[in-house]
């Protein structure tokens, strides 16, 4: 008798973390940064939408994600769209990520309207410039049921707010300031113990120049480490993101999100 | 004889090798945690703090359409100053400490969503484009607030859950890694402030 209530309630703990999970529809795959999931644009609007915003990404590794639902699992569609940021890891490692949801209006619910902007994109995208973009080129046009242009405008308003905020090559080759100051310093001792052996070493000339050659070679192939690092660091990025369609998106890199931004119905 | 001298120093050096390890992969972890919850901490003072500081912009904006607000307005300006005086040092958030900050914040939430509700009765007001700019401001530092306390929450947990567990336990009370506090949901006044458009 005891063990069955157990099992119930374990089943029922069980599903309840199947519930909760299911609120959020799962990480999409192959990653596409358009998402309708209401299903209300048409497949020409979506592969527009997506082309354009996966060619800004490739230019900007900004991340402008759209999603649409039917519904919002009961909670709010701030919270909703920020646990899709989250989750999903829209924006890259400078958080640079935004989505935009959409729930559309029906019969008997209003229709809500949330954007959601990482902490990287929140200096470029206030709250009060993301209310205008809601109130002002979103909602008239949901109210008249052309939500291609509502979503549409806002990703060009947003695309406009944050262009040379951040350049797609900033993301591969992040070396910090520290780092550098250390290369440097490193190759000025290189270069002043090389400068003592080239002034010491005129007595023993076989000697000194073998030694000369070691350290000027060693020197050289750090510059050319130096040099590749960036290149592999490319690759290796561009790897981690595989298995995206054929010159499709890449794939969401890991940003994060503190709520920045706000929801508005219509 | 000089053999079992030597196995048992072996034994004895292992030992002491393994508590030192495990001491110190314990308190290492411990200090780790307990700088992402400090981190954690700074990003919650961050949005009350931006909170705190739109309010002065709000009242003034208000007040030149609200003259019968005063007394409404009056509750704000103290509530801020009251969750402004409230500070905690981030090496020790106790739940007392933590508890003490929430209920002046909560009270000036509380403060803030009755003016809210006043103004609906100023419609000058609410079409008065600075002072919806002003709200869409304090709407997303609201949305800001809740989702700083909730990854707060989530750190902390993480942190308490480490040192609370036996045995490192007691590595914990050793080095004095204490508990932190936890935000509380809903605590009866608490309702962010809800901007209607």
């Amino acid at each position: 008798m005891l063990k069955k209530y157990f099992c119930l309630t374990l089943a029922l703990i069980f599903a309840g973390c199947i519930g909760l999970a299911q609120k959020i529809p799962a990480r999409p795959v192959p990653p596409r940064l358009v998402n309708d999931f209401a299903d209300i644009l048409s497949d020409k609007q979506e592969r527009a939408l997506e082309h354009k915003l996966v060619a800004y990404n490739d230019s900007t590794s900004t991340q402008i994600c759209v999603v649409t639902v039917t519904s919002l699992g009961g909670t709010t569609s701030d919270d909703f769209a920020y646990q899709i940021g989250e989750k999903w890891g829209v924006g890259t490692k400078n958080n640079n990520g935004v989505v935009i949801l959409v729930k559309p209006k029906t019969a008997d619910e209003l229709g809500d309207v949330s954007i959601q902007v990482g902490y990287g994109m929140e200096p470029y995208v206030t709250d009060a410039v993301n209310y205008g973009i809601r109130t002002k080129e979103m909602i008239p046009a949901f109210k008249e049921g052309d939500y291609y242009r509502g979503i549409n405008n806002a990703v060009n308003a947003i695309i406009g707010l944050a262009s040379g905020a951040y350049k797609a090559d900033k993301y591969a080759d992040d070396d910090d300031p520290a780092g550098l100051i250390m290369v440097g310093i490193i190759f000025l001792i290189i270069y002043l113990v090389l400068r003592a052996f080239t002034k010491g070493g005129k007595g023993g000339a076989g000697n000194a120049s073998f030694w000369r050659g070691l350290l000027w070679g060693i020197l050289l192939s750090g510059f050319g480490r130096g040099n590749n690092r960036g290149g592999s660091n490319w690759g290796s990025s561009g790897g981690s993101w595989g298995g995206g369609s054929s010159g499709g998106f890449g794939g969401f890199g890991g940003g994060h999100f503190g709520g920045g931004g706000g929801s508005s119905k219509w | 004889m000089k053999k079992s001298k030597i196995v048992t120093i072996v034994i004895i050096v292992a030992i002491v090798l393994a508590i030192y390890l495990w001491f110190k992969s314990g308190y290492n972890a411990m200090v780790m945690k307990q700088e992402a919850v400090q981190a954690q901490w700074a990003q919650v003072e961050n949005v009350y703090q931006r909170r705190a500081d739109l309010i002065p912009n709000l009242v003034a904006t208000v007040k030149g359409y609200a003259e019968h607000e005063q007394g409404t307005l009056t509750a704000v300006i103290e509530a801020r100053a009251k969750a402004t005086g409230v500070t905690i040092d981030p090496s020790n958030i106790t739940p007392e400490q933590l508890a003490q900050f929430q209920e002046a914040q909560d009270q000036l939430s509380g403060a803030l969503s009755r003016l809210l509700v006043s103004i609906e009765r100023y419609p000058d007001l609410k079409a008065n484009e600075n002072f919806m700019a002003l709200q869409s401001q304090l709407e997303g530092t609201e949305n800001r607030i809740t989702v700083e306390r909730q990854k707060f929450n989530e750190t902390a947990m993480d942190y308490n859950q480490y040192i609370r567990k036996f045995p490192r336990n007691i590595i914990a009370s050793m080095f004095d890694f204490e508990k932190v506090g936890y935000f509380k949901a809903q605590a009866g006044s608490e309702v962010a402030p809800k901007v209607e458009f």
